[in-house]
């Protein structure tokens, strides 16, 4: 009887790994030389709501994390450098401009239903922790994300997976569009390009 | 040797109810409820395209409120390239992907003045030019229903089963399509539909739904008038 109702109860969960491919940005890349810190919460990344009078959702975002990141800052620097801290002492910080060191801090969803709409929204908030090489902390860059996916073209899984890869391609347009932007990053890492 | 075959009550009832069944089902697909449909287009400059040219339908961004259903946008695609006035439809997906990130919803042009100035971003311009598209069509539009009313009651008991009465509603397909020329980085004008048909189920033992297929309907006048638009070079 148990086994049964655990078979029953699994039947009813959605597991969502997000596995993607994001195109590579057309931008021009600034000239910095950056540290990129993908930690193991933001590469294991997973997200589980069990939610009433529904189904458990989970979501495992780890792989899609990296592959976001990777290809975002390849993109936007001259030279990215993958390091596994936020800097300090250690001479292998000494040539970098900075470290930028991703987190997510919030994720959110909600399903047509509560929405009453034919729409899965996905609503992600990452945060950009970025450093200078000796591990003074020059800035918090907030990155939110929505997506949302059509539950009409897509079966629910589809949907949701669809939804949480928009929300993703949201955040990697708002860091294109907007990193370079920013009064702290702006002032400590590109006043010598505005300069020259 | 020849085998009688005996044919009760019940078997009698069972080929009479099959029957019934396929002619409803025939009237429900010959069928459908009444719709009426209005196109309107207004052109500011003229057009043509090449045949090694293409066009990308895309949906206007949800962050601007828009609803547009994804399958709409596909059926465009699929009609627009069919027949004689066939148009080359560029995937709206791998567009998105190739101009990544500037037309993700957040994003997108709103304007086609908005156009010159993305194109001066480094790469964008190359891109465009490998992918063919020489014009941009953005879909608005959703379809809603706008009324329903009647009564409709089935039952079902051990001596069988059946429905009585009259349900209906009505449903309202709206949509617009606005039309860039990239190359002349100006719009070129809009096409827009407006489908609005009631369906019926009347009900006599056997339901006959009577379905006004406006989405179907939109889209197929929306896909013509789009081909003609484009293809007629002249301005009105």
């Amino acid at each position: 009887m148990l086994v049964l109702t655990a078979v029953m109860l699994g039947a009813c969960a959605k597991n969502i790994v997000v596995e993607t491919i994001f195109p590579e940005p057309v931008i021009q890349s600034l000239p910095l030389n950056i540290g990129i810190h993908l930690d193991t919460v933001l590469t294991q990344y997973t997200y589980t709501e069990d939610l009433p009078n529904d189904i458990e959702w989970s979501f495992d975002l780890g792989q899609a994390n990296k592959k976001l990141f990777d290809g975002i800052f390849t993109a936007l620097f001259d030279i990215t450098v993958p390091v596994n801290g936020n800097g300090g002492p250690d001479p292998i910080y000494a040539p970098l401009d900075a470290i930028i060191t991703p987190t997510i801090e919030a994720f959110e969803f909600s399903l047509p239903r509560q929405s009453h709409s034919e729409q899965y929204s996905v609503w992600i908030r990452y945060n950009l922790h970025i450093y200078l090489p000796d591990g003074s902390l020059i800035t918090k860059y907030p990155v939110s994300a929505y997506g949302q996916s059509d539950s009409r073209t897509f079966g629910a899984s589809a949907a949701m997976e669809e939804a949480v890869i928009m929300a993703m391609r949201d955040a990697a347009a708002s860091i294109v569009m907007g990193f370079a932007e920013e009064q702290k990053i702006k002032e400590t890492l590109l006043s010598d390009e505005d300069s020259s | 040797m020849i085998k009688h075959l005996q044919m009760g009550w019940p078997n009698i009832a069972i080929i009479a109810i099959g029957k019934i069944l396929t002619a409803s089902l025939v009237l429900a697909i010959t069928l459908s409820g009444c719709m009426t449909t209005r196109v309107e287009e207004s052109k500011n400059n003229s057009t043509g395209i090449l045949n090694h040219e293409s066009i990308v339908i895309l949906e206007t961004s949800y962050h601007a409120g828009n609803e547009t259903e994804d399958e709409f946008v596909d059926c465009i695609s699929k009609k627009v390239q069919k027949g004689r006035s066939g148009i080359n439809v560029y995937s709206d997906e791998q567009f998105a992907d190739v101009m990544f990130p500037w037309f993700e919803p957040r994003t997108m042009p709103r304007t086609p003045e908005a156009l010159p100035a993305l194109f001066e971003r480094p790469g964008l311009t190359e891109r465009l030019n490998d992918s063919g598209v020489r014009y941009i069509i953005w879909i608005t539009g959703d379809t809603e229903k706008s009324a329903s009313g009647g009564s409709l009651a089935c039952a079902i008991s051990p001596a069988g089963g059946g429905c009585f009465g009259l349900g209906w509603w009505q449903d309202d397909s709206s949509y617009k399509a606005a039309i860039w020329d990239i190359r002349a980085g100006k719009s070129a004008g809009e096409v827009s539909t407006d489908v609005q048909g009631t369906s019926v189920i009347p009900a006599v033992f056997i339901p006959i739904p009577l379905i006004a297929r406006t989405k179907s309907a939109a889209c197929k006048g929306l896909a013509n008038e789009l081909q003609t638009f484009i293809a007629d070079e002249g301005p009105l």
